[in-house]
């Protein structure tokens, strides 16, 4: 997986101690509405505007972090009305075969006359339903793994790193060509694909985890509960954890955008989803020899995978950005 | 909060001290807290096959005592142990040897069940404001934290603790909703102050309270300390480096180089009448904001460097710096006890001067 | 009347444009003249470290400064990197907080201190190295001749900062720049590096412009005192004037929040309630209005300008008028005038002010009623 460095403790740190003497107020890094009175400035109502409201409010007022979650939303959204709504499904074949768009079939028909559009929607599901699965599994295992290692320390952090290395060093796509024969004879194949995928790409998160949780750790507010009596439980779950949040969430949206990615590669070399099952990568492989002549069960399929995994990176991008803005701050 | 407890003991005669020992609190009560020996060596990371390579001996034998309602200023600087001794006495790190008792209980070796139990007595205030408040947690739950802990929250009554708390402060308790990034760092320290009182303990620690604060703030959280003290009776250890600080608001002080007490006494006792050679140059180092008085006192600048507590000196740790070192230094430990001056110094040839 | 040797005038320095700027610097002016010694005071947020900057040259780029910073008659402000480093080490010498700043952490301290030397003097390596020794003997390094080859890794913090007022004695620049030189040291090795400081100064017979929060420093050093706040100076005068007849409510406030060591302790210690403003922003009126005890309409009004304090030495013909205390009698020029020494206060109530003994104004109470920020 991908390296998201850019949000490292302390960075955040430093978003956090945004001067360097006490008594300076912060710079504000949302300027002041003009004529603002004791209501919370950005419309949201309460009276305490945390870290949390400061991040969502930036989030929201990024453009392209906008522009990749309403793309990703109406994508996903499009993908389960067409299941319901839609007149045909991903399995039906009509008599129209390859033909090129048209009003009934604004992505036209495949070679044994099913309807392009609705495959290429039912693909696009398919593929979200992975990702999400693999994110979930592995941002909870690798936050597990990278919390427990990080907090304690000692024989235990290097035990499970061991372990993590040892996983790092399977290579993915060897494991998934061994194990794709088995899996690819499963009915429900997609989610043993999604357990296996999620089992190879936890890793990342959880050194980043305990990269973070090993800073924590030392954090001043930490030793101040473990001097008020707090027992380590509490200390991880309600001080380190929510500190640790921001570069969890964004490495999930990242492992999304890269599951898509590897799931589309595995389903295009025939190793993935099989039909009659549906994935945009396995579109893209049935459409690849008919690109110049029948263009439209080529690109419908790349575009839309595209426009996905560009989508979620987006998204990625604004999470990261609202978390931990770029800014200059200068000591006076 | 109850405004009980006892405040400065006025049965106390000036310069009363205990042969043979530190200079304790009277002797009709006996001391909250009591250091004995503490000791506390930091191994390096194996950089080298040796076995005794790298040892940091951060503290090496302190002995103290701190009574009830009163405050004994820490003082040192970089290197001398006075915040690995705060934390022992808190047993956020295990002293190598040694003993802190608390009103008589043993606390080193304890178990964590019994030691949480302890911590509702003897609680800590921390140096960065910044640092020491969980960032994504609004200032009221982090002063409810404490009482969450130790089991005594409940709805109704939290709530106005909490508020109780941050009154005492001096802060409003309408912003027990708001976060540590909206308030200023005086007010931050003031939310870590009320966090730590919250469950009215009985001795304080405080590493270097008001050092991070801009000067004109400091002096506000001075006073509300020493206005705490009074009201309720709380015993501090107060460890700082600010000499003026802490001559403000102790009333016994010990002096620390590198690892070891070299003079412990009561304010007047170190501040007028210093008798180690290092309590005298740091006095006389730290500059008085009075042009007149500053240009006409006399300056002890020392040679050299402070040794590394990897490799102390033999026998009396500050002999390399000592304009009076003779062999007996090198050969000898001094003991830290009563050598005719009225309080306890470490040193073979103490000299009472005035340096102030 | 010598000729100051760096003379500032109205400097501003803002950072960012629009709603949104930061005004650290707000229009400060002062001459620094031969063999003074200038010390700057003020808290975080007071602009000083960023003058101090200008001074040197060294605002980032996204600083806009104007006004004018003159060395000798040359105008400093805009100057482009090679001019400005020319004058750097034999004009304006420079010593930061961090001593690691001026410190090659690759080359040895002698070598250093040579190569300083050998850029502005005609003279042979071996001279220079011969030279790095007896500066390092001067500034009170032990066993100079042997450490003269070591790096600076080898130094603890203070003898560092010793090396760095040894470079920057190498050339004998005329004026000597010290931006918080002792704040992270402790208070033996601040002593020890402060002694090397007026070593320097002896030899050199530079000026200093002296950068600092800490007012026990400036006392045992500075001729005169600029009292920063709010990015403007609020008082100047001899370091005599600003200590024992303030004139600036939060000069009073300052000198009477601090511990001394020399007090007994019984006193309470005399705060200034609230914390310094935002930089961001303009604003109307005085900046310490809403922490001063003799805050009148005026202050929210209209910016005090800095102007002649009639001390309480002087008659003063206070007028009795209706709203609040009087004017003062006479303005007097803004500008410093080397050889009388000038005291300015930027205060409404100046004249009164520097009658009342100091820091009484302000409350020897805890309470801190200074409201969150939105």
């Amino acid at each position: 997986m991908t390296d998201t460095s850019d949000l490292t403790p302390r960075q955040q740190r430093r978003q956090m101690v945004a001067t360097t003497e006490a008594g300076m107020h912060t710079l504000p890094s949302v300027p002041p509405a003009a004529g603002s009175d004791d209501q919370d400035q950005h419309g949201l109502t309460g009276e305490a505007r945390g870290q949390l409201a400061t991040v969502i409010w930036r989030f929201f007022h990024d453009p392209q972090a906008m522009v990749g979650l309403v793309v990703f939303v109406g994508l996903a959204v499009a993908a389960v009305l067409t299941q319901l709504f839609w007149t045909y499904g991903s399995t039906s074949i009509t008599d129209t075969l390859n033909g090129p768009p048209s009003p009934a079939h604004p992505f036209g028909t495949n070679s044994i006359g099913g309807d392009m559009f609705a495959q290429v929607m039912r693909g696009t599901l398919q593929d979200i339903e992975i990702a999400l699965l693999v994110a979930l599994m592995a941002t909870v295992l690798g936050t597990l793994v990278g919390a427990v290692a990080g907090f304690y320390g000692g024989r235990v952090d290097s035990t499970l790193m061991r372990f993590v290395d040892l996983i790092l060093v399977i290579p993915v796509l060897v494991v998934l060509i061994v194990l794709a024969n088995v899996v690819a004879k499963q009915t429900d194949n997609w989610f043993w694909l999604a357990l296996i995928i999620g089992a190879l790409s936890w890793t990342y998160i959880a050194r980043l985890v305990r990269a973070d949780f090993l800073t924590l750790r030392e954090r001043d507010f930490v030793e101040a509960s473990r001097a008020l009596g707090a027992s380590n439980r509490r200390l991880i779950t309600r001080h380190m954890l929510p500190n640790a949040l921001g570069p969890i969430i964004v490495n999930a949206t990242i492992t999304v955008a890269l599951s898509i990615s590897l799931e589309s590669t595995l389903s295009f070399l025939g190793l993935g989803i099989q039909p009659p099952n549906v994935s945009l990568g396995l579109l893209i492989d049935q459409g690849q020899d008919s690109a110049t002549t029948e263009w439209w069960l080529f690109v419908f399929p790349v575009v839309f995978l595209i426009v996905l995994i560009l989508s979620v990176f987006f998204i990625g991008d604004g999470l990261r950005e609202a978390l931990d803005p770029k800014k200059n701050r200068v000591r006076a | 909060m109850t405004a009980s407890g006892q405040g400065r003991p006025e049965s106390r005669a000036p310069d009363e001290t205990v042969a043979g020992a530190t200079a304790d609190p009277p002797a009709d009560e006996a001391p909250l807290l009591v250091v004995d020996e503490l000791v506390k060596h930091y191994a390096k990371r194996g950089k080298t096959l040796r076995r005794d390579a790298g040892i940091v001996h951060a503290v090496c034998g302190i002995t103290f005592s701190i009574g009830r309602g009163e405050t004994l200023g820490l003082v040192g600087e970089s290197g001398c142990g006075k915040t690995t001794t705060g934390r022992a006495v808190l047993q956020l790190v295990a002293p190598t040897s040694g003993s802190v008792r608390f009103q008589g209980r043993e606390l080193t070796g304890l178990g964590s069940h019994s030691l949480r139990e302890v911590r509702r007595d003897i609680q800590v205030v921390f140096q960065d404001p910044f640092a020491s408040l969980d960032p994504r947690m609004p200032v009221g739950e982090s002063i409810a934290e404490p009482l969450h802990i130790h089991g005594q929250w409940e709805r109704g009554t939290g709530r106005r603790r909490v508020a109780d708390a941050l009154t005492l402060v001096g802060l409003e308790p309408a912003h027990a909703n708001r976060f540590p990034n909206e308030f200023s760092g005086g007010q931050r320290q003031r939310v870590g102050i009320a966090r730590a009182l919250i469950l009215e303990p009985k001795l304080l620690v405080l590493d270097e309270p008001v050092s991070a604060l801009d000067v004109s703030i400091q002096a506000g959280v001075v006073n509300l300390l020493e206005e705490l003290q009074e009201r309720l009776g709380i015993a501090y250890l107060f460890i700082a480096h600010d000499l003026s600080v802490v001559r403000h608001i102790s009333d016994r002080v010990a002096v620390m180089y590198l690892g070891r007490i070299v003079e412990i006494g009561t304010r007047a006792d170190v501040y007028e009448r210093p008798e180690h050679p290092y309590t005298q140059a740091l006095l006389s180092a730290v500059p008085v904001p009075d042009p007149r008085k500053e240009r006409s006192r006399t300056h002890i600048v020392l040679e050299g460097d402070v040794p590394s507590p990897e490799a102390p000196p033999s026998g009396c740790r500050f002999r390399t710096r000592c304009w009076k070192a003779k062999d007996v230094c090198a050969l000898e430990v001094p003991e830290l006890i009563d050598r005719g001056g009225g309080h306890p110094v470490a040193c073979h040839f103490p000299e009472r001067t005035a340096v102030v | 009347m010598a000729d100051p040797t760096l003379s500032v005038d109205k400097l501003k320095v803002d950072f960012g444009q629009g709603d949104d700027a930061v005004h650290a610097v707000r229009g400060i002016s002062f001459t620094l003249d031969p063999h003074q010694v200038l010390g700057i005071v003020g808290e975080s947020g007071s602009g000083k470290s960023v003058t101090a900057l200008a001074a040197m040259g060294l605002l980032p780029k996204s600083a806009v400064a104007s006004g004018s910073i003159t060395y000798a008659g040359k105008e400093l402000l805009g100057l482009r990197e090679k001019e400005l480093a020319t004058i750097r080490g034999v004009g304006i010498a420079m010593i930061f907080q961090d001593p690691m700043t001026s410190l090659n952490p690759v080359y040895t301290v002698g070598w250093q201190i040579a190569e300083a030397i050998q850029a502005h003097q005609e003279v042979t390596k071996s001279e220079a190295m011969a030279k790095a020794v007896v500066l390092l003997e001067t500034v009170g390094i032990p066993n100079a001749a042997d450490r003269v080859g070591n790096y600076p890794h080898e130094f603890s913090g203070g003898m560092r900062q010793r090396v760095v007022i040894a470079i920057a004695m190498a050339n004998n620049p005329s004026v000597i720049l010290a931006d918080e030189p002792t704040t992270a040291l402790d208070v033996t090795v601040q002593a020890q590096v402060l002694s090397s400081l007026k070593t320097a100064l002896e030899e050199t017979g530079a000026s200093l412009l002296l950068i600092t929060h800490d007012l026990g420093v400036i006392a045992g050093l500075a001729d005169r005192v600029l009292v920063m706040y709010a990015g403007r100076p609020v008082e100047i005068g001899t370091v005599e004037q600003i200590f024992y007849e303030p004139a600036m409510p939060y000069t009073h406030g300052l000198l009477g929040s601090l511990p001394r060591l020399d007090s007994d302790g019984n006193e309470r210690l005399r705060q200034i309630p609230g914390s310094p403003p935002s930089m961001v922003g303009d604003r109307q009126g005085c900046p310490f209005a809403i922490r001063c005890p003799l805050r009148a309409d005026i202050c929210d009004r209209e910016e005090p300008e800095l102007r002649a304090v009639v001390g309480p030495v002087d008659p003063v013909g206070a007028d009795s008028s209706a709203d609040g205390p009087g004017a003062p009698a006479d303005p007097g020029p803004a500008g410093a005038d080397a050889t009388a020494p000038v005291h300015l206060a930027a205060c409404h109530f100046a004249d009164q002010v520097v009658r009342l003994p100091v820091a009484s104004m302000f409350p020897d109470t805890s309470a801190d009623h200074e409201d969150v920020r939105e």
